[in-house]
């Protein structure tokens, strides 16, 4: 409760004019919107672009948020149509960009353990090249309810739609998905070879 | 040490239980197991627990914040010079002859300048708000110049 009435004096003064507390408030808030423009561009250059596109336009409209509604539903609908909006600029990519390869370029970080890196950064690349199969609203919905976690709900208010189209973007995206997983991955991603791997629980 | 997670309440699960019941999965491989058999699409979840690069965030940040002192002035010329152009146009055409030489000042009612504002899908933002627009018509010889001010313009 306290992070909520800190936020809400941040946006207030924000939207007052305080650079200091817009500052404040896109270092709280610009992992989740790069993260969010990363899922639907597919790259993280162009998330990055994303993420600064959406800023300065937040720094411009913030006045004119409502503090009673909810910040990050508002955030997600700026980004997520932000991101739209440029892949649909951009075109679709006929190859996906590796992600980089050093270590403090790679986009995940070996938590909770090594395996678990190695498996996420293989999960990364098989949704990138598996959601490209998605339609654009499809995939904002899987990954506004699927990986940030947001009520149906939410997702429905940032897309614009109504739950029951969330819904049924959801079965499709999910369809999709896990029929991509199943022909391209053998439908074993991810699954433990063998007994000899055990539970870390 | 966090049990293990049942996956049909992996997809409901919010805020620092989703976070917790993840980053459990991420590290437990009969979890995940589970989590397949249930449906392999859910695995994606634990995306949300993949860091960005430093970098990226610097970068977000560095692109901002100077702008934010300069940014709302900056972009009131900008509107002003497309409003401008419009106003120009849009009278060029109307009138089906060139703008006179000498300055003059016109007022116009605001929703017109925003409507002027939208029809040439600048990266603007006009709120209508009241009160009058002065346009000044500068044009000289073949230099075409409109200026359009509003003290109530919104952008």
């Amino acid at each position: 409760m306290r992070d909520d009435e800190d936020l809400t004096d941040l946006i207030r003064a924000a939207a007052g004019g305080d650079r200091r507390a817009f500052e404040e408030l896109v270092v709280r808030k610009r992992e989740r919107v790069v993260r969010a423009a990363f899922q639907i561009t597919g790259d993280v250059e162009d998330a990055r672009d994303v993420a600064q596109g959406v800023f300065l336009r937040l720094w411009r409209v913030l006045q004119r948020f409502d503090l009673t509604r909810r910040f990050d539903t508002w955030l997600y609908r700026i980004t997520v149509n932000a991101a739209i909006d440029f892949v649909r600029e951009r075109g679709p990519r006929g190859f996906l960009q590796p992600l980089p390869g050093d270590a403090g370029e790679r986009l995940h970080d070996p938590s909770p353990t090594a395996d678990a890196a190695v498996r996420l950064g293989e999960l990364q690349r098989a949704f990138l090249r598996l959601a490209t199969r998605l339609a654009p609203k499809q995939r904002a919905a899987f990954v506004l309810k699927e990986i940030e976690g947001l009520e149906t709900a939410e997702v429905a208010r940032v897309l614009g739609v109504t739950e029951s189209t969330v819904r049924n973007h959801l079965l499709q995206a999910r369809r999709i998905l896990r029929e991509g997983l199943a022909s391209d991955y053998g439908g074993i991603f991810g699954r433990r070879r063998g007994s000899g791997e055990g539970s870390s629980s | 040490m966090t049990p293990h997670v049942d996956p049909r309440e992996l997809s409901e699960a919010r805020g620092a239980d989703r976070l917790e019941m993840v980053t459990h999965v991420a590290g437990c491989a009969a979890c995940r197991d589970a989590v397949i058999d249930h449906d392999p699409a859910l695995l994606f979840a634990l995306l949300a627990i993949a860091p960005i690069p430093g970098r990226i965030l610097e970068e977000v940040s560095t692109a901002v914040a100077p702008r934010p002192e300069a940014s709302r002035p900056r972009l009131k010329v900008a509107a002003a010079a497309v409003i401008a152009g419009l106003a120009l146009a849009s009278g060029y055409l109307t009138l089906g002859q060139r703008p006179r030489l000498a300055a003059r000042s016109v007022a116009t009612d605001l929703p017109t300048t925003a409507s002027a504002a939208s029809l040439a899908r600048a990266d603007v933002e006009v709120e209508p708000a009241g009160g009058v627009s002065h346009v000044v018509d500068l044009t000289v010889g073949e230099t075409q110049v409109v200026m359009v001010y509003n003290g109530d313009l919104d952008l």
